[in-house]
């Protein structure tokens, strides 16, 4: 069980996941077939954003199991566009790729969490955790369920019973899936070391 | 490593996660669509699971987000009728890592369903002892390896992926971390609400 995150050995944590490259090469921009590019502009859709002039690294690696890509794609666009709001959401993304020592998902959602009102000092505070002094009780209760799920792949009684105060029941369905779906990236990309893209530093990012 | 999430034992971690009622009721059978039943048949029907023609209570659970069911289903059916590893690999996979997270639901489903796609009640013993109990190949071992890698640090190690990428392409390498993160947000979900075990499932406890 790791619930304290690598804040203690970033350096050493960089190296392990995103290192000297890729251990599989992504696509060509050129051999991504329409189809699989008519999927990434509709998720970018989905998220507010034009159509890209490139595709990102990652989505060119995934699209190599197209299968997987599709599926991959539909499940972010279904968690960008879904029932907890996108403040909250961004919150527990940001413990999960802390917790998992995942460099490219919190370079990436140091981003996008401030877009969504997320506060630099509250993403510094996101590092801390659900003990830090100064958060409300929901949102301590979503980072204690990020902790939870992620330490012990359950929300404990005391978490589901303040978080469910605010959430009904349909959005106390999605947080344990959307949380599985983001450590799940943290797995993949940490195994394949994919390449973090210009502007993202990485766990160094705030 | 963690395994049975820190449970002292299968039945404590069982009492933990099933000894109260679930946090969330099913949907009653006259709230549940005609696609809910469809749904059902196409993902028993990838995973090799016999028809019964029934709505399980956890996926009447899980329609009070009928949303998110959808696309949870067809991630389960990619994998399970499209995926590149074998069905044999992919229980492993998904035994050890319910194992693991302590999930007596998936447990109990997954022990019968890799039963019958071909692992022995020696196999399954040994997926509770993981990946240094003797008797593996190097390639079984590394799978079982890869899922506790991943659930304790989030990645694969070079030693482990050395191992893999010996057998299996990109599609598959590729493959493996989704599969395990996957089933690990549904062994998250079913914990987390408390899922009633079907009768046929006896949980953690189950062989």
């Amino acid at each position: 069980m790791n619930t304290t995150g690598y804040g203690d050995r970033i350096a050493a944590r960089m190296a392990q996941t995103v290192g000297d490259g890729p251990r599989i090469a992504a696509l060509e921009d050129s051999e991504m077939s329409g189809e699989a590019r008519a999927i990434v502009d509709a998720v970018r859709a989905s998220a507010g954003a034009g159509p890209a002039a490139e595709v990102p690294d990652y989505m060119r690696t995934i699209a190599k199991h197209p299968g997987m890509f599709k599926s991959q794609m539909d499940t972010g666009k279904l968690f960008f566009n879904g029932l907890i709001p996108p403040r909250q959401r961004e919150l527990a993304v940001l413990r999960i790729g802390w917790l998992a020592g995942a460099p490219y998902e919190w370079g990436e959602h140091v981003k996008i969490a401030q877009r969504y009102g997320v506060t630099p000092e509250e993403i510094e505070r996101a590092i801390v955790g659900s003990s830090a002094p100064g958060w409300g009780e929901h949102d301590a209760a979503i980072l204690r369920g990020v902790e939870e799920l992620i330490g012990d792949f359950a929300i404990g009684g005391e978490t589901w019973a303040i978080l469910a105060k605010s959430w009904d029941e349909a959005q106390m369905l999605e947080f344990p899936a959307m949380v599985g779906q983001y450590v799940a990236i943290a797995f993949i990309q940490n195994s394949y070391r994919a390449r973090l893209a210009p502007e993202n530093s990485g766990l160094t990012l705030r | 490593m963690t395994v049975l999430a820190g449970a002292p034992s299968a039945a404590a971690r069982d009492a933990e996660i099933n000894g109260s009622p679930p946090k969330i009721a099913p949907l009653a059978e006259n709230e549940l669509s005609f696609d809910a039943l469809e749904y059902c048949r196409k993902l028993r029907l990838a995973m090799g699971v016999p028809e019964n023609g029934q709505i399980p209570e956890v996926t009447a659970t899980m329609l009070r987000h009928p949303v998110l069911n959808e696309v949870q289903t067809d991630v389960g059916i990619m994998l399970n009728a499209r995926g590149t590893l074998s069905h044999r690999e992919r229980e492993l996979a998904v035994l050890r890592q319910a194992w693991v997270t302590g999930s007596p639901y998936e447990w109990g489903e997954h022990v019968d369903i890799g039963k019958r796609l071909g692992l022995s009640a020696e196999d399954i013993e040994r997926i509770t002892a993981g990946p240094d109990a003797p008797g593996w190949s190097s390639h079984d071992a590394a799978i079982l390896r890869g899922v506790d890698e991943l659930l304790s640090r989030y990645r694969i190690s070079d030693a482990t992926w050395a191992v893999l990428a010996e057998s299996w392409d990109d599609k598959q390498l590729l493959e493996f971390p989704i599969l395990v993160g996957v089933y690990a947000a549904t062994a998250m979900q079913q914990n987390s609400i408390g899922a009633r075990l079907r009768p046929s499932n006896p949980g953690l406890t189950h062989r």
